[in-house]
């Protein structure tokens, strides 16, 4: 019974940092895989998306004189800090400007309120942002007119939009080049940060990456979207703290219920050793004995998982509704999960039985 | 399979001793014992005389290395741990303390012996065991957890494991110690009953003077040999 507890708590644990690691990639991944488009233009100086690096936008243009290259849609990305109307405290925030007629970004909203976002000012407010912000989502949909002061100026809020939050931000403002470049102060609209390119349909889209690889030189550099969302994945896995640090976690996760299992495994043979000695008199093999040992763990290994993926579907649901952050229990991380357990049983066990090999027949009388 | 003329357990000239070298302690001098089929031999002595020892390498509990060992027409002198196993698996054997499975029932306890005979199917196994329980007076509890029975309850379970697998010897080591006087003997004129209806022989070491009546045979031993 405490041996199934603890299987529990391991398991518990574990789900818990590998879903925060999940949560993580998955948040920051998110903007990555909402890029409208076949290929994404760069500069060479990017470290991730978040991390801005811009260029002039007469680079991006350039790509258009490519004969496959349908259209090209430059993404501006900016942070900026929104002042909360209730206590007065900023907070940080995302702001991306796209063209609200072809926008580089897969977001709703943007082209139903193509025409309000035309207007000065005007943003859409992500629904998903923390709660912080305030009840900007409520207050928009009660009718009222919703501003705000973002980098010390008023904006409106004109509609919604649904992107997410990630570890890197609390909240996302989506609004058309011109207001982008009118809250962050720029003159000149030519800087752009991200520039993504559709090619025509039936051409070949590594073809087109080619062309435009060797055209921009080292000026530019060029991705497929999926090779963008990898180069994404690679900067989180390399270049932050978080994928070691949560990694750990599992891992301590693992050695916990190990530790605790082989713990109560090992007492069990102990208290035990003159019945297995008893067992061995009558002609029992160590095989046998093992074996039930290794179906002991088994059993221990599917119950604490049942019960600790029940519960950890309980604490996603509050780490969900806390943070904002997408925890999700896919098939794969729910296999993980069992191969950790199953593992952590069968070594915990393994390691149980050089205790029962001791028990000596010629001792139970 | 040898015929059943031989003596089950043939013992001669057996040296055995504890530890090695100028370690070792010598516990058995020059034994000699032969137990027919069907007899029922205890033996007696104080403490540390070497029974318990003589006991566990009869039974291929212990590697005896000096003399010659017969049980079942099986060599144990340096016999190999599958040998010894498969002489175990011939013989019942009953403990000082009854050493039952505390997370099985009696039946399931009982069970455990039949178990290593090959071809047997579970209802099988359940039907003799329920058969045995009955014989040692448990019907009705063949549920119990060990637990929830009696001492003298606890050691008819033992004895009925014991027998469960029909087999030609029984060893036996002290199994009325834990138990008053009455329901010692109780137990031991069951054991040596259920055994000659399955024509069984019993080697059984006791202290307890009250019950010696019983045997076919007394052997008694003092400091490693037998007088």
């Amino acid at each position: 019974m405490a041996a199934i507890v603890g299987v529990i708590f391991a398991d518990l644990l574990m789900w818990m940092q590998l879903g925060f690691l999940n949560a993580l990639f998955d948040s920051a991944l998110v903007l990555p895989r909402s890029l409208r488009g076949d290929l994404v233009v760069y500069s060479p100086l990017l470290k991730a998306m978040q991390a801005t690096e811009s260029f002039p936008r007469r680079l991006l243009q350039r790509a258009k004189g490519h004969p496959d290259v349908e259209a090209i849609r430059p993404l501006y990305v900016g942070r900026s800090q929104w002042r909360s109307e209730t206590d007065g405290q900023r907070w940080n925030i995302a702001v991306y400007g796209v063209d609200p007629a072809d926008p580089a970004l897969l977001a709703p909203g943007v082209k139903e309120f193509s025409k309000e976002l035309r207007q000065p000012d005007s943003f859409l407010f992500d629904e998903g942002s923390r709660p912080e912000f305030g009840p900007i989502s409520d207050q928009w949909r009660s009718g009222q007119s919703v501003l705000a002061e973002v980098n010390k100026r008023t904006i409106e809020i004109v509609g919604l939009t649904r992107i997410g939050v990630s570890f890197q931000t609390d909240g996302n403002l989506i609004t058309s080049p011109t207001n982008f470049q009118r809250l962050f102060n720029q003159n000149s609209p030519a800087r752009i940060d991200l520039g993504v390119v559709s090619v025509r349909p039936g051409s070949d889209i590594q073809a087109v990456k080619r062309d435009l690889s060797t055209f921009f030189g080292n000026e530019m550099k060029v991705a497929t979207c999926q090779e963008f969302v990898a180069r994404e994945t690679d900067f989180m896995r390399r270049r932050t703290p978080i994928t070691f640090v949560f990694t750990l976690g599992t891992a301590v996760g693992f050695l916990v219920g190990f530790a605790i299992v082989y713990q109560i495994l090992f007492t069990d043979v102990s208290n035990n050793l003159p019945q297995y000695a008893t067992l061995k008199a009558m002609g029992y093999t160590n095989n046998y004995l093992r074996q039930v040992v290794v179906q002991e763990s088994l059993i221990l290994s599917a119950i604490g998982y049942v019960f600790g993926t029940m519960l950890a579907t309980g604490l996603y649901a509050l780490a969900r509704w806390a943070t904002k952050l997408p925890m999700t229990i896919t098939p794969d991380r729910a296999a993980l999960i069992f191969a950790l357990t199953l593992s952590m049983c069968l070594i915990s066990g393994m390691l149980a039985m050089r205790k029962l090999e001791q028990a000596d027949p010629a001792e139970v009388f | 399979m040898v015929a059943s003329s031989l003596p089950l357990v043939d013992v001669r000239q057996l040296n055995f001793s504890y530890g090695k070298g100028s370690e070792a302690r010598q516990v058995l001098f020059d034994v000699d014992l032969t137990i027919e089929p069907g007899q029922v031999v205890f033996v007696t002595g104080p403490s540390g005389c070497g029974k318990t020892t003589l006991l566990s390498l009869i039974g291929g509990l212990r590697t005896a290395h000096d003399g010659h060992l017969q049980t079942l027409g099986i060599n144990l002198i340096n016999a190999s741990t599958s040998l010894q196993n498969s002489v175990r698996r011939q013989i019942g054997f009953v403990f000082q303390l009854h050493n039952l499975l505390d997370f099985l029932t009696a039946r399931q306890n009982v069970r455990m012996s039949l178990q290593l005979i090959p071809d047997l199917s579970p209802e099988e196994m359940d039907c003799r065991a329920g058969v045995l329980l009955e014989k040692v007076g448990l019907q009705g509890r063949e549920d119990a957890y060990p637990s929830q029975l009696s001492g003298g309850q606890r050691q008819r379970v033992s004895i009925a494991r014991a027998l469960a697998h029909q087999p030609r010897l029984i060893l036996a080591d002290e199994p009325t110690s834990a138990l008053d006087g009455k329901t010692g003997r109780e137990i031991v004129l069951l054991m040596n009953e259920l055994a000659r209806t399955q024509s069984c022989s019993v080697l059984m070491v006791t202290h307890d003077h009250r019950i010696t009546d019983i045997a076919d045979r007394i052997i008694a031993m003092d400091d490693g040999r037998i007088n």
